[in-house]
């Protein structure tokens, strides 16, 4: 792995447009930088679009692949975080489509749910706090499942990218008009399945 | 950012259409003091907020972003390169169903060339060139977990899917075989 492009102490660091060009010209350490900048959100984006951890860094990987080889397509209109976030949210929809979502349990059924490395089990956390936690997202991972595609991934870049409207709008190619009322319809429809209701007095925090 | 801002009554019906900053927020605060529905709407909304956040996936390892940096350093770590298609891993014993399905079909056709070839005339010179009849390759795609048979008729291979994963791994004979003439009655 190439050294990371290093900022001399009180130099703020290089912006996305500048290691997008030094990625450009070849520069691996440049693509590296982007990568780790931005994975974050790509890797959180798929998850909540796929359910589970090893789906959702295989979209990853096909996402900035695809991201990287066809850099010198990318035109600066938006930022390199929503493009690459846009590649790795279809890349993310592409795999649900040929594997499917992959089942998940209700709460308090236990289950694999698809997360065998989930780091919050291995840690020194309490047992309890992760098993409700795990139980939580297991609901809302299910409630997901249950929105269209459609719904999904503009609620998604929504609520986890926070791409804002326009942004969504010129990722999606749908006008903004359908953006705000799909985010409203994910919303009313989230409140409504009985997955959320079910948390009803739940503390989520 | 809180990705569910509070909202009140007419804005929550106007929500559609409004863009940031739009709203008058100590207006809105001020109408769900007055209106329980809206008030429990929002409230209903806060909570969904608040399981959003609760629930944000953690990070893979520092381990395992490594392995995924290495895989885009070369490519060809990531996608075996000696196949036309791309190769995740779940794919892989798909691909070697295919590839045996192959190898059997041509052993076939050499079997039935040897068994079919007319015995050799003595008055005819000894034939030197050897004919081998290959059926035609196919290439099928399976999901995870299911379980498939390949076989040839009318010269072509067509694949069956015997059973679908069931989370035990497990081929059940009497479903698998039930599958199997459902498709040859089709």
């Amino acid at each position: 792995m190439p050294e990371a492009i290093s900022s001399p102490a009180g130099v703020a660091a290089p912006d996305d447009e500048t290691l997008v060009r030094l990625a450009r010209q070849g520069n691996p350490a440049a693509r590296d930088d982007l990568f780790r900048r931005h994975r974050g959100v790509a890797y959180r984006v798929a998850y909540r679009l796929l359910g589970n951890e090893q789906d959702a860094l295989d979209a990853v990987q096909d996402g900035s692949l695809k991201a990287f080889s066809a850099l010198v397509d990318f035109d600066g209109r938006s930022g390199f975080r929503t493009w690459l976030v846009r590649i790795v949210s279809n890349a993310a929809i592409d795999l649900g489509r040929k594997r499917g979502r992959r089942a998940v349990f209700g709460i308090g059924r236990g289950g694999d749910g698809g997360d065998s490395q989930d780091p919050e089990a291995a840690d020194g956390d309490d047992p309890a706090r992760g098993l409700h936690r795990e139980d939580l997202r297991r609901a809302l991972d299910a409630a997901l499942s249950r929105l269209s595609p459609k719904l999904r991934v503009t609620f998604v870049l929504f609520a986890e990218a926070d791409l804002s409207y326009k942004e969504i709008a010129e990722s999606l190619n749908i006008p903004i008009g359908t953006v705000m009322s799909r985010v409203h319809e994910a919303r009313q429809k989230l409140q409504s399945f009985p997955e959320i209701q079910r948390l009803e007095g739940l503390d989520a925090t | 950012m809180n990705p569910f801002p509070p909202r009140g009554c007419e804005d929550l019906n106007r929500e559609p259409t409004t863009t940031a900053g739009e709203i008058d927020r100590s207006a809105l605060a001020g109408h769900l003091a007055a209106c329980p529905r809206c008030a429990a709407w929002a409230e209903k909304d806060a909570a969904l907020s608040r399981l959003w956040d609760a629930t944000r996936p953690v990070e893979p390892t520092d381990a395992v972003w490594a392995d995924l940096a290495a895989r885009l350093d070369s490519p060809t770590k990531a996608r075996p390169a000696s196949f036309v298609l791309p190769l995740p891993r779940w794919r892989r014993p798909a691909l070697l169903v295919l590839v045996a399905a192959q190898a059997a079909s041509v052993l076939a056709a050499v079997v039935l060339w040897s068994a079919h070839r007319r015995p050799l005339d003595p008055a005819t010179p000894p034939q030197t060139l050897v004919q081998v009849t290959t059926f035609p390759q196919a290439e099928f795609e399976f999901n995870q977990g299911e379980f498939p048979l390949i076989r040839e008729q009318d010269g072509g291979l067509h694949a069956i899917t015997l059973a679908q994963d069931d989370r035990s791994n497990t081929l059940d004979g009497s479903l698998a075989m039930f599958n199997y003439f459902e498709a040859l009655a089709e």
